[in-house]
């Protein structure tokens, strides 16, 4: 950059001018992370707090009513009895709930607030209209084993405090909608602010130390972080980061959507490789069927489009409409043509069908019937990867120097001879790269499976791929860990084909 | 091809006009096969429950101008709704998509830092791991945050694409670095530079480049039906998915609906056959 121009003066009066909106950017969006930080801290604390109140309070309520209940009217009383005591409890219950939680929120003794309860409790089953001598015989029995109630509840109290997780008050707190996000990332947001504040304060010394020349300089340096910042916060969040945390994931035994896990360990891997045993694994079902689609969709479209790709090339009226219906698959939602595949496909009333039966075909069930399946996704997976390939290919065929043609047709070749020995070997490295590009987009089917069979993997559970395999373990099952692992063995399969991609890229310098 | 008749053989003449009356019609097979299913929509979508009854099928609807089944489709399911979702999530996926993109291949292209080359090829090597293993931890990510079910989520991770950046550096490469030069020497800021001089240059690539993410955007599937819940969030494609479900076997409601999802991908197809097509040869990637 440098020794590319010698006189660069003119280029450098925006310099020190970025460094100091970069100083002031950096200081605000740094005390922005930090306050959001802490607010995001202080909200976690006060809701962990509040649902442990609320399990305490849940849990001293309902021991309450069950000890008294347990003392007063122990299992085998007589029915009066037990009504009279349950009508006693529930006369208090919602009072009684009142004032636990008023004690609890003041951290008021556990043994306290269990005597309280416990009192409050029995209070209300000797109020209910009882005899004399039951009255009296209760109130014996309730004194006799006050205390042991109390004790026994406090310590119940007791161990339950500090129970909360985190994954707990998350769950809880989705399903009551007080869900404020940024409270879990209060530690990357603090270590965010804290370092942009660093940054700016490091960015302000450097600025005050330095002449014209060196702030100038300094901002120059600045630029081209600032052209991929944008970027950089897309990769780093969606794409660096997934990359990472789906390896460790995968790692993480029957690792959930709720961030709970059990250990570490090749569970994951073990679960989607031997499945549950004595049920079907849909894992290698799906691994199997995938494979099968990669062998019978590739090279059948590959060939066909080729011939297709050739007749193409030539020089030929309405070549423009050729090209677009060829083309129109392409662009269009595969959602939408698999809904009017499936059309195409019913058994009753399928245009196909009709025209089988034209040729003296019985119907057949295409989409119910569990041996047809692979054949439907495979005419399906043709079909709609037609287009594209024929445009690769043609773009192949395009780039073929002339003068070979021009030679071979002046000593008298074929067209046949001239398609088998010129335009195959010359177009060889299109033909590979397209045979991996396929290859590659057919091991991740999975939208053609759900759409043609109307949202099952096959009419019998028998058309699993491993992408649906990942989508089926990820949401039906929020079982992401097991995900990861399918998700990883899928990315290694790929791997193969990409690094063969490379090396023909390389090889013939494709680009 | 004309030349060769200079060799005066009768016989070779018409090997020739056989060869090209095959190569017609084996184009127009072709094309039959193609279009059909298109036709087949079109043309179910304006037939009446009775008329889709019939085995073996008409080809033809009765009226073509029957349009009950569109007016039903609509007020079955909000397809309207649907319909401007899917164009916010055009409209908003495009738009950050192409700044982030035509930013990171300015500074990919033209500008120099440290460790340039080695960022982006280990960018490119990023660009193996399929969406289908990111989808795991960016579906998680947008739980936590509580932006599932949202527009939002259908955008966001989409912001920056390595693919896209790649072929635009490519381009920006391509473009004489002489010209950088001699701008900035006359007082031109790098900013400047790049929106007054490479992205008018740079013109086809990035109509290619938009074409590519609208199509893309508009056929996406599988990020919504794993993201959306809510009836009223729901783009086209995933619309069409549930509404499969409400019509059960009123097969020319959902051709109807079906229409309206690919209409517009079929006429912005039209309109822009040479740039899409240009871009899929150009980027060898799959839609």
């Amino acid at each position: 950059m440098q020794g590319a121009v010698t006189q660069p003066k003119p280029i450098r009066r925006a310099g020190p001018r970025r460094v100091v909106v970069h100083i002031v950017l950096f200081f605000i969006i740094g005390m922005i992370a930090l306050g959001l930080g802490i607010f995001g801290r202080k909200t976690l604390e006060g809701q962990t707090a509040r649902m442990e109140q609320d399990v305490l309070v849940t849990a001293l309520l309902d021991g309450s009513a069950a000890a008294v209940k347990g003392a007063l009217a122990p299992a085998g009383s007589d029915n009066a009895l037990t009504r009279a005591v349950d009508q006693g409890l529930s006369s208090r219950k919602r009072l009684l709930r009142d004032s636990i939680t008023r004690q609890v929120a003041e951290q008021a003794d556990n043994a306290a607030i269990a005597a309280m309860a416990v009192d409050t409790l029995t209070e209300g089953v000797l109020g209910r209209n009882l005899d004399e001598d039951q009255k009296l015989a209760l109130q014996t029995t309730a004194q006799d084993a006050r205390d042991t109630l109390v004790t026994d509840l406090a310590a119940q109290a007791d161990s339950l405090e500090r129970g909360v997780t985190l994954s707990q008050v998350r769950l809880n707190l989705q399903v009551t909608q007080q869900y404020y996000p940024l409270m879990y990332y209060y530690a990357p947001l603090l270590a965010f602010g804290a370092f942009l504040l660093v940054l700016a304060a490091a960015l302000l010394v450097a600025y005050l130390r330095s002449d014209l020349e060196k702030r100038a300089r300094l901002g120059e340096r600045l630029e081209p972080m600032d052209y991929l910042l944008p970027f950089f916060v897309g990769v780093a969040l969606f794409t660096l980061y997934p990359i990472v945390r789906v390896v460790i994931m995968s790692f993480q035994e029957r690792y959930k959507l709720e961030g709970t896990y059990a250990g570490w360990g090749f569970g994951n891997y073990e679960y989607v490789i031997n499945g549950v045993p004595g049920t079907t694994n849909y894992f290698l079902q799906g691994l199997g069927n995938t494979i099968l689609f990669v062998l019978y969709t590739v090279p059948l479209t590959t060939v066909l489009a080729v011939i297709i790709a050739y007749l193409l090339n030539q020089k030929l009226r309405f070549s423009a409409l050729f090209q677009t219906t060829y083309f129109l698959p392409m662009v269009t939602s595969i959602t939408a043509v698999g809904l009017v595949w499936r059309w195409i496909f019913n058994r009753n009333f399928g245009v196909l069908n009709a025209i089988l039966g034209f040729f003296g075909v019985n119907p057949i069930d295409w989409l119910h019937a569990s041996q047809n399946s692979m054949a439907v996704l495979v005419i399906f997976g043709v079909w709609s990867s037609l287009p594209f390939t024929i445009i690769l290919l043609l773009s192949g065929l395009q780039n073929i120097d002339e003068t070979y043609y021009t030679v071979a047709r002046v000593d008298g070749a074929r067209a046949l001879r001239i398609f088998r020995r010129i335009t195959v070997p010359l177009l060889a490295p299109t033909i590979s790269l397209v045979l991996i590009i396929n290859s590659i987009s057919a091991f991740k089917v999975f939208t053609e499976v759900k759409v043609l069979f109307g949202g099952y993997p096959g009419p019998v559970l028998n058309m699993y791929t491993m992408v649906y395999y990942i989508y089926d373990m990820m949401y039906e099952h929020r079982e992401l860990g097991r995900a990861a692992a399918a998700a990883i063995i899928l990315f290694l399969f790929i791997l193969v084909f990409t690094m063969l991609q490379r090396y023909i890229q390389h090889r013939w310098k494709y680009d | 091809m004309t030349t060769q008749s200079k060799l005066g053989n009768n016989n070779y003449l018409l090997r020739q006009t056989l060869a090209r009356a095959l190569r017609y019609i084996l184009l127009t097979i072709g094309m039959v096969i193609m279009v059909f299913p298109f036709y087949w929509m079109i043309s179910s979508a304006f037939k009446t429950a009775p008329e889709m009854n019939i085995f073996p099928p008409t080809m033809a609807p009765r009226d073509w101008l029957n349009f009950g089944n569109f007016k039903i489709a609509f007020e079955k399911a909000p397809f309207a709704r649907y319909f401007l979702n899917s164009i916010i999530v055009m409209a908003g996926s495009v738009t950050v998509t192409t700044l982030t993109t035509i930013l990171a291949a300015f500074a990919f292209s033209r500008l120099e830092f440290p460790g340039r080359e080695i960022i982006f090829s280990l960018l490119l090597s990023m660009m193996m791991v399929p969406f289908e293993m990111l989808v795991i931890t960016n579906y998680q990510t947008m739980v936590k945050v509580g932006l599932n079910d949202s527009l939002y989520a259908l955008i966001l991770p989409f912001i920056s694409s390595i693919f896209y950046t790649y072929i635009l550096r490519n381009f920006f490469q391509s473009i004489p670095g002489g010209l950088y030069w001699s701008a900035r020497v006359d007082g031109c800021t790098n900013w400047k530079y790049l929106w007054k001089v490479m992205v008018p240059i740079a013109r086809p690539s990035l109509v290619t480049i938009i074409l590519l993410n609208a199509l893309a955007s508009w056929n996406s599937f599988m990020w919504p039906l794993l993201i959306i819940k809510s009836d009223l969030n729901r783009t086209l494609p995933f619309g069409l998915y549930t509404f499969t479900t409400e019509v059960g076997a009123n097969n020319e409601l959902l051709m109807a609906a079906s229409s309206v999802v690919v209409l517009p991908m079929i006429l912005l197809f039209l309109f822009a056959r040479k740039q899409i097509v240009r871009g899929v040869a150009r980027g060898g990637i799959k839609g």
